[in-house]
This record gives C-alpha cells, structure tokens and sequence, in this order.
C-alpha cells in the first residue's frame, strides 16, 4: 500500500469508501492499482459474508414475515391487473366494436400464452393456454353468458343475475364465485373454489362445493374429487391432472407447446396424476413419459410415442 | 414423528428444510453463478415456492427442488437483464470503474475472507461485524458502543487494511 503507517491520523477513507461516501473513482486515487482490485474483490466477499453469515434464527424470521405479506398481496396484486385489464378491455370493446361492427367479443389465448381480462360486470377471467372465450356484450347485459374453448379461471362478481359458463361439454352456473373451467375434447372439468357451482352436463346436473372437482369423460364417467389448493396451478405455471386417461394429458401439452405428438401405437387411456411445468417442454414431456413408461422417437417435427 | 419430518407442509419441518439447505442455496448462487446481490432473495423466493408446493414436494425431494428454483430464478434475472442492458447501451457510455459483476468470487478466496475476519483484534471485528453482518451504520455503531464516528471509522478503516494485507495475493 502507498502508507503502510498502521498507527495513523489519516483520513479513515477506506471506511468511507466501504459505506458508499466515497466513490471507485476517488479510491483509485488513493490507492495502487493492485490494491484498488483487492478491495473491490473483499468488498464483494463482505457482501457474500453477510448473505452467509446471517444467523439462520433472523433469515428465517424474515422469510416468515414475507410469507405473511404474500397472502395478502396476492390479492391486492390480482386486483390491479383486474384494474389494468378493466382498461385495456374497454378499449379493446370499443375497438372492436367500431372497426368490426360485430356482435361478438372475443378472447384468445395462442399456444402457451394466458390472458387475463375483466368482464363489464367486474367480473374477472384468466384464459389458459390455447383457449377462447366468446360472449355477446350487449346481451350480457341482461344475461350474463360467455362460450368457453379449453380452460379458464372464473372470479364471477355477486349479482342477482346467473353467470354461465358455457362448453361443447356442459354448461357452469353460478351466481358469484370462483371457479375453474376445463373443457377439451370430450373432457369436462370443474373445480369450484368458492361459493357454489352448478354443472350442467350430458348425462345430468350436479351442484359442487368448494373444494370439490366434477369431472366428466365422454359426457357419461363422472367423478366429484377433492382437492384443496386455493387457486388452479396452471396459474402458477403447472398443469396437473389426476387420474387421467393420456390423451387428454397430450391435448393439454399441445396446448402449452408447439409439439405434433403421434400416439396411434399407444394405449391412449392409461391414466396419468402428476403435473408438468408450463415453462420448460422437455421437463414436461419426461415427467409425462415417465409415468406413463412410454419413450419417443423424434421424426422430423413430430414425436412419436411408443411403449418402454 | 418420522412421517411428520416428511411433510413439509407442518411448520416444524419446513423450518428444519430451511436450517438444512438455506446456506447450502446461497452458497450456490454465490459461487457458482456469482451472484451476491440477489442471492437473498432468490433463496428466499425459492423456499417461498417450496412452502407454496409443500403438498406435492416431499421431504428427500426438498433439496434439488429449491436448486432448481433457485438456477430459474437466476437465470430468468440473467435474461431481462441482458434484455435491459441491450438497450441502455445504446443510451450512455460507462465510465472506467470495475462493475462487481465482473468480479469473480472463489470459495477458497472467500474461505481465507472468512478467516481473516475471524482472526481480527476484538475491538476491530465487533464493529465489522455490526456493520457487515447487523446492517448498522456507522452512527448508530457509534451510538451503541458509546464511542465517537470517528472511532468506529477508524476501527473500519484499520480492519480493512489489515483484511488487505492479510489476504494476500488476489
């Protein structure tokens, strides 16, 4: 160093430096070259020293106070992009309807993409992957319907009218709620999170509860399970199903991926539970070839499935 | 009593997963990927979303869950950072000084840090670590150890360079 003097009267610059009151460029005036690239690079160990030397008892009491505030700023974060969408909805309303002069508002979602939106009503909608939502704004008024493709998650605001849900597969009553919907193929999903939900199907009617998931196969295999997430996973970046038969498991990867997935050599109704990331396709592909021990072979664009 | 340990969702068990792997994670993002900044809160978040999933994670799956966590978050941070760095650079010109980024930390050159500090004078090492590890200021050092700023400034100053000349070759 420049002053090796260890007893001193000097300016404390170091420690000034250290506390941010001094700059980089005005240390390097004080200091050699070499000595300059020490103190950056013990500075950076300091900073490393705190991270991992912070007793574990005070982390973790920090890590509890954050769990706290995220429930509830979950909720305050869900309501400002329902504000956000409110905007761009009207927007897009009065859009449309002066360049299309159509009596149809439409949602969709492109393979792997989400939507959130809200409704004139307030109430909110988040669209899945690859889905569609369809409703007559003028109508809506007096009736309260939309068409969905696919899958979405319903926050319904409390009114005296009905709101309805209609699929290819059933129809979802409720009058203020939430709820998920999944209707592909010939498979009909709902899982009512609170209030309650009426489900109109094929076959029959059912009322479900919170925490209670109808599925319906083929307009006749009806299932009621429970299940006590608080809000659907495909939300949070996972898609999850139990008790599965395959084919609907590969629809539902289509929809998050661009993937040609063959199954013909297949048994496409061997069950599946489990949950793949919306986020990563070869994580997703080998959980979902794994629990159904079946490999794939890769030709051109498409994946061919066959038995392990 | 050994099922409860397995399920993480009971508080007891989340809190022995945390005591286990905490370190263990930040000291991963630390060395390997060179991130101190934000190696806190990624760790953080990380546990975050275990406690979020504990239903489906189980205990001997806990480990390799928050690795994976923890590398996508860091990875994702790298991205929009790239991201924002494309743009800026065609705003400003930096200046000369060395950004911490591109300072790499070894565990062994971290080891002899940690030693250094260890091995400080007493009255030098209580104030380090007030400040390094307790977050205080100088003042509030000051106030607490009833001494003057100028004291604990230079008791700082002098650890530093003891720290400088004990370090040895960089």
């Amino acid at each position: 160093m420049k002053n090796t003097d260890i007893h001193t009267n000097e300016n404390p610059f170091l420690a000034k430096w250290l506390a941010g009151e001094l700059s980089d460029t005005d240390l390097q005036k004080l200091v050699s070259k070499e000595d300059f690239i020490a103190f950056k690079k013990i500075k950076k160990g300091l900073d490393a020293y705190r991270v991992l030397e912070t007793p574990l008892e005070k982390s973790f009491k920090d890590l509890e106070t954050k769990l706290e505030t995220k429930k509830s700023e979950k909720i305050i974060h869900l309501y400002k992009k329902w504000a956000f969408s409110i905007a761009a909805s009207l927007l897009l309303f009065i859009g449309l309807n002066y360049f299309f002069k159509s009596n149809t508002m439409q949602y969709k979602t492109s393979v792997g993409e989400q939507k959130t939106f809200a409704l004139q009503d307030g109430s909110e909608i988040i669209l899945n992957a690859n889905s569609m939502i369809s409703f007559n704004p003028k109508q809506f008024k007096n009736k309260r319907i939309v068409y969905l493709q696919g899958e979405a998650f319903f926050k319904v605001k409390k009114d005296k009218k009905p709101f309805e849900v209609k699929t290819k597969n059933g129809t979802v009553q409720v009058l203020g709620t939430q709820f998920n919907v999944r209707s592909f193929l010939d498979y009909f999903q709902v899982h009512c999170y609170s209030g309650k939900v009426k489900v109109v199907y094929k076959k029959g009617e059912k009322i479900i509860l919170p925490n209670q998931v109808l599925s319906v196969l083929n307009g006749k295999d009806v299932q009621i399970a429970q299940n006590f997430y608080e809000s659907p996973l495909w939300i949070h970046g996972e898609t999850s199903f139990k008790s599965t038969p395959a084919k609907y498991v590969f629809t539902a990867l289509k929809n998050q991926y661009n993937l040609n997935i063959d199954d013909s050599k297949i048994d496409k109704n061997i069950l599946f539970t489990g949950s793949f990331p919306n986020n990563n396709q070869d994580v997703a592909l080998k959980i979902v070839l794994d629990a159904l021990q079946l490999k794939a072979i890769k030709k051109e664009n498409t994946i061919i499935l066959e038995k392990k | 009593m050994y099922k409860e340990l397995k399920d993480i969702c009971k508080p007891e068990a989340f809190k022995r997963v945390y005591f286990l792997y905490a370190k263990e994670v930040k000291s991963f993002l630390i060395f390997k990927y060179g991130n101190v900044e934000q190696a806190e809160d990624i760790t953080q978040d990380s546990f975050i979303k275990l406690w979020e999933n504990c239903k489906k994670i189980p205990f001997n799956k806990a480990k390799s869950y928050l690795y994976t966590v923890a590398s996508n978050a860091f990875i994702n941070i790298k991205k929009h950072e790239q991201m924002k760095r494309k743009h800026q650079d065609k705003l400003s010109k930096e200046g000369t000084t060395i950004t911490p980024e591109h300072i790499l930390l070894e565990k062994e050159f971290y080891q002899r840090l940690k030693r250094v500090i260890d091995s400080l004078p007493e009255k030098q090492r209580e104030v380090f670590l007030m400040n390094r590890i307790e977050k205080l200021k100088y003042k509030e050092i000051a106030e607490k150890l009833n001494i003057s700023v100028k004291a604990v400034e230079k008791r700082m100053h002098l650890a530093l360079k003891v720290i400088r000349k004990e370090i040895g070759n960089i």
